[in-house]
C-alpha cells in the first residue's frame, strides 16, 4: 500500500453486497468514491467520477456491465468483476481482468486488487 | 378306350362272322345271304377279317354290315345297326353323313374325312370320340357302285392329347404372367373348363381352424349354373369316405353322386343336388401334410370322366396350386416391399445405407425435403454446418476405420437456409467374414431436444448465479450482524433471524415463480414472525405488485423495523400498536411504517445494520429514498421509490 489511499467505484446492484464490499475495502485500506447499483448510474459515474479502481458486478438487474468496462479501458482505470457467474460469466475480450467468484472472502478481494495497475 | 367286345346275353353270337351268319337278311333289301353277288360276298369277308373297324354299306338303302373292330367302337348302335339302312343307324349324325355317302353314291369317288366328332353312347354313357375315315365306292360286277366300304381308324388319343398338349400350353401362359393370385385360380378354372366342358369349375380353400371349405374362385359354363364363390361348407358335408379320400391326395371322380356308394348318404346327395351337380372330379392339394385347398370340376348331368380328364385336373390343381402359392409369395414380398419403402419414407428420420468405404449409396427422401440436396456420396456434407463438418467428418473416418457405431450431432442447412441440429447415427452390418458389408444409418432431428439442453445449460447457470448471489447477500448479513461489539449468543439470533427474514421472502418470490410479489403478503409475512403481536399491526394500501429485487429489500427492512420495535419501539409495552401504509402519490410508492403508543423515543447513539440496511439498503434497492425519524410519539419510516422501478402490475391480489 501507498500513502495515498485509492478510491474505489463499485457498481453492483445488491445494496446490501454492495455495503459489504463497501466495508471490506475500508477494512482492506480503499475508500469508497461510490456505488451504483444500475448500469446507466454506473456509466455515469464510470464517466465523471474520480477514482482509481472500479469493482464491476457483470449483472445489473438484468444489464450487462461490459459498456462500463469500455469507458474504464478508455480512460485507462484499471477494474476487477466480482460476478456469481465466475470466471464464465465475462466476455473474451476482457479476459485480462481479474474475476472474482461471488461470495468471496476479504482477502480474495485484496490480493485481487492488490495487482491492479494502478496509476 | 376300354371297350370289350364280350357277349351281352347268354347264346348271343360271340363274333360277327356268327351274328351275320345268323341274321335274317330275307327280311332286308339284301335279300337271303345265299343269293348275295359275289362283289358282296367278297367284300363282306374281306370285312370280317380285317383287325381294323371296317364297315359296308350296300345297296341303293346302303344296308350295313360291320366286323368285330367296327362293333367294339360302336357302343349302343350294336347290335341293332346290322341290316339297317345307313340313314337308320346313323339317323342322329345323318346331315354330316348323308351328303357324304351321297357324294360316293353319286360320283364313284372315295371320300375321306379326318378327326371327326363321333359321339358314342355305351350302355346308355355318351363318350365323345373322333375318327379318321374313308369312304370307299364297292363296284358291282356290271360296273356300277353297289355300295360302300368304310375303314376308319380311331383318333380320339392323339386328338385328345393334342388338346391336352394345347390346354397345358394355355394354361402355363396363364400361371407365367405373374397375375395375381385370384386372376390365377380364376383363369386355371376357365381353362379346366373350357377344355372339359364342364359345367363348373373352381377353387376352394380349406380354413382348417374352422374346419371349412370356401369357393373363392370359379367359373361357370353358362349363367344358369351359379357360382359357388361364397359358399362354405364343413369339410365333412361331402362325407367321410370322400373326405378321407381326399386327405389321401388323391382325386375323387364321381360319375353320378347318385349311384356312387361314396356318396350314398341322403344328406350328400341333397348337398350336390342343392348345387346342381351330378358327376364331380375333386383334386386335393395337400401342403406340409395338410389338405388346404381343392380343385372341383363339377357336370350338371352324370359323366362318365376319361382317365385322360382326371389326369389334366389333378395337373391343372397342381400348376395353380404352385402358380397360386408364388403369387401369394410375390405378393407377400411386394407388401413387405412396400411396407419397407413405407417405413422409411414415413420415418421422421433420414434413414441411409453406405459402402463399407463410406460412401453413402442410398438416403430417404426425407433428406431431400429437409436440405434440397439427395445426400448421395458427398452431397451430405454440402449441408452441414461449416463449423461442425470436419468434426462430424472425423467421427464418420473413425466409425469406418474402427467398425464401431457412429453417433455425432451437428447442424445442417435447411432449404429454407436454416441451420437445425440433427444426429446422426450409423451401425456396421458385418458379412460372414467379419468385414463390413454396409452401415446403416439414421439422421434424427433433435433441434428442439438440443435447444433444451441449451437452455437447460443456461437455467443451470442462471441458478448457480442466483445461489452465489444470494450466499452474497447471506455473508453480507453475517458480516454486517457480527460487526461492532456484540454477543455471540446475541449475533447468532439476529444473524438467524434475518436468514429466516430473506428465507421467507424467497418463499414467497418462489411461489409466484420469481416474477414479483403482492406489497401486502411482502409486509405481512415479514411481521408473520411475530404471531403474538399480530393484532398491533395494522397495513393498509391499495393492491400492487412489487418486482423481486424490491419485495425482497422491503422484506428485510420490515424485519429489520419490527425486531427493532419489538426490542425498543412500540411493541415493547403493551399498548403500542404499528400502522404501515402505502400508496401512490406523484408516480411514487409512498411507504409508511408509523409507531404509536409505544414508549418515548429517543434517538439512538449509532446507527447500526438496520438503519443502514433501510436508509442505504432498501433506498439502493428500490431507486428511491428512506428516511427513519425517531419521533418522540413513536418511530416513523418513510420510503419512496418511483414507481416504475419497484412496480410490476397494479391491481388485485389473487391467492
Amino acid at each position: 500500500m501507498t500513502d495515498r489511499r485509492y478510491k474505489v467505484l463499485i457498481v453492483e446492484d445488491e445494496m446490501l453486497v454492495a455495503m459489504n464490499i463497501e466495508d471490506m475495502l475500508t477494512d482492506i485500506g480503499y475508500e469508497v468514491a461510490g456505488i451504483a447499483n444500475r448500469l446507466d448510474a454506473g456509466i455515469d459515474l464510470a464517466r465523471t467520477a474520480n477514482f482509481d479502481i472500479a469493482m464491476l458486478d457483470v449483472n445489473l438487474a438484468g444489464d450487462l456491465s461490459f459498456p462500463i468496462a469500455d469507458i474504464l479501458e478508455e480512460r485507462g482505470i484499471p477494474y476487477l468483476f466480482a460476478t456469481g457467474y465466475g470466471r464464465k460469466g465475462v466476455k473474451e475480450d476482457y479476459g485480462a481482468a481479474p474475476v472474482l467468484q461471488k461470495p468471496f472472502r476479504a482477502r480474495d478481494l485484496e490480493e485481487a486488487i492488490r495487482i491492479l495497475p494502478v496509476q | 378306350m376300354v371297350i370289350s367286345a364280350q357277349d351281352r346275353t347268354s347264346g348271343a353270337p360271340r363274333s360277327m362272322r356268327e351274328a351275320i351268319n345268323q341274321f335274317d337278311w330275307a327280311s332286308t333289301s339284301l335279300g337271303p345271304k345265299g343269293e348275295w353277288p359275289a362283289a358282296l360276298r367278297f367284300a363282306v369277308d374281306l370285312c370280317l377279317r380285317s383287325p381294323l373297324p371296317i364297315s359296308i354299306y350296300w345297296g341303293p338303302d346302303l344296308c350295313l354290315l360291320y366286323n368285330d373292330a367296327w362293333m367294339a367302337a360302336a357302343g349302343d348302335r350294336h347290335p341293332g345297326a346290322l341290316g339297317r339302312p345307313a340313314k337308320e343307324v346313323w339317323a342322329d349324325l345323318w346331315d354330316r353323313f348323308g351328303p357324304q355317302f351321297e357324294t360316293v353314291w353319286r360320283t364313284g369317288d372315295a371320300v375321306s374325312a379326318d378327326a371327326m366328332l363321333l359321339p358314342v353312347v355305351r350302355d346308355g354313357w355318351r363318350s365323345d370320340y373322333y375318327w379318321t375315315y374313308a369312304l370307299t365306292p364297292l363296284i358291282g360286277e356290271d360296273g356300277v357302285i353297289a355300295g360302300i366300304l368304310s375303314q376308319g381308324a380311331d383318333m380320339t388319343g392323339a386328338v385328345l392329347a393334342q388338346r391336352r398338349l394345347a390346354f397345358q400350353v394355355r394354361l402355363a401362359d396363364a400361371l407365367r404372367n405373374g397375375a395375381s393370385a385370384d386372376a390365377v385360380k380364376a383363369t386355371a378354372a376357365r381353362l379346366l373348363g373350357e377344355h372339359l366342358s364342364a359345367s363348373r369349375v373352381g377353387y376352394s380353400e380349406v380354413d382348417l381352424e374352422q374346419q371349412t371349405l370356401s369357393t373363392s374362385t370359379d367359373w361357370t359354363r353358362d349363367p344358369s349354373i351359379p357360382s359357388l364363390v361364397g359358399v362354405s361348407r364343413m369339410l365333412g358335408a361331402f362325407g367321410e369316405t370322400s373326405h378321407e379320400w381326399l386327405l389321401d391326395g388323391q382325386p375323387l371322380a364321381v360319375t353320378d353322386h347318385r349311384i356312387d356308394p361314396r356318396t350314398a348318404d341322403p344328406e350328400i346327395q341333397a348337398t350336390f343336388d342343392g348345387i346342381g351337380v351330378r358327376a364331380m372330379i375333386v383334386v386335393p392339394l395337400i401342403g406340409q401334410g395338410v389338405l388346404r385347398a381343392i380343385l372341383y370340376v363339377h357336370d350338371v348331368k352324370p359323366r362318365e370322366w376319361a382317365a385322360a380328364d382326371i389326369e389334366i385336373a389333378r395337373d391343372t390343381a397342381e400348376r395353380t396350386w404352385e402358380a397360386v402359392q408364388r403369387a401369394q409369395s410375390e405378393q407377400s414380398l411386394r407388401e413387405s416391399e412396400d411396407h419397407y419403402r413405407h417405413a422409411v419414407e414415413l420415418n421422421p428420420q433420414v434413414t441411409w445405407t453406405a459402402t463399407p468405404e463410406g460412401r453413402i449409396n442410398r438416403v430417404s427422401s426425407r433428406w431431400e425435403d429437409w436440405t434440397g440436396t439427395s445426400g448421395i456420396g458427398e452431397s451430405w456434407s454440402a449441408a452441414v454446418h461449416p463449423d461442425d463438418l470436419a468434426r462430424t467428418a472425423a467421427a464418420w473416418e473413425q466409425s469406418l476405420r474402427t467398425s464401431t457405431p457412429l453417433d455425432a450431432e451437428s447442424r445442417i442447412k435447411r432449404q429454407d437456409g436454416t441451420y437445425r441440429w440433427v444426429r446422426s447415427r450409423a451401425y456396421p452390418r458385418f458379412a460372414a467374414d467379419g468385414s463390413v458389408c454396409l452401415w446403416y444409418g439414421t439422421t434424427e432431428d433433435i433441434h428442439e431436444r438440443h435447444q433444451a439442453q441449451d437452455h437447460q445449460r443456461l437455467l443451470i447457470n442462471e441458478l448457480n448465479h442466483r445461489v452465489k448471489n444470494t450466499l452474497a447477500t447471506v455473508q453480507a448479513i453475517a458480516f454486517q450482524t457480527l460487526k461492532g461489539d456484540i454477543s455471540l449468543a446475541d449475533a447468532r439470533a439476529r444473524f438467524e433471524a434475518r436468514l429466516l427474514a430473506l428465507s421467507r421472502a424467497h418463499n414467497l418470490l418462489t411461489e409466484e415463480n420469481w416474477e414479483g410479489a403482492p406489497i401486502w403478503r411482502v409486509v405481512a409475512d415479514s411481521i408473520a414472525h411475530l404471531s403474538a403481536e399480530s393484532g398491533r399491526f395494522v397495513l393498509n394500501g391499495e393492491p400492487m405488485w412489487l418486482a423481486p429485487r424490491a419485495a425482497l429489500a422491503l422484506a428485510l427492512a420490515c424485519h429489520e423495523l419490527s425486531t427493532n420495535a419489538v426490542k425498543y419501539g412500540a411493541l415493547s409495552n403493551d399498548r403500542g400498536h404499528v400502522e404501515v401504509t402505502w400508496q401512490k402519490r406523484a408516480g411514487q410508492l409512498c411507504i409508511e411504517w408509523k409507531e404509536k403508543d409505544g414508549p418515548p423515543v429517543a434517538p439512538p447513539s449509532e446507527r447500526g445494520f438496520g438503519s443502514r440496511l433501510i436508509e442505504r439498503g432498501l433506498a439502493g434497492d428500490l431507486d428511491g429514498k428512506a428516511r427513519l425519524d425517531f419521533e418522540p410519539d413513536g418511530l416513523r419510516c418513510m420510503i419512496e421509490a418511483p414507481l416504475s422501478a419497484v412496480l410490476i402490475r397494479e391491481g388485485q391480489v389473487d391467492g
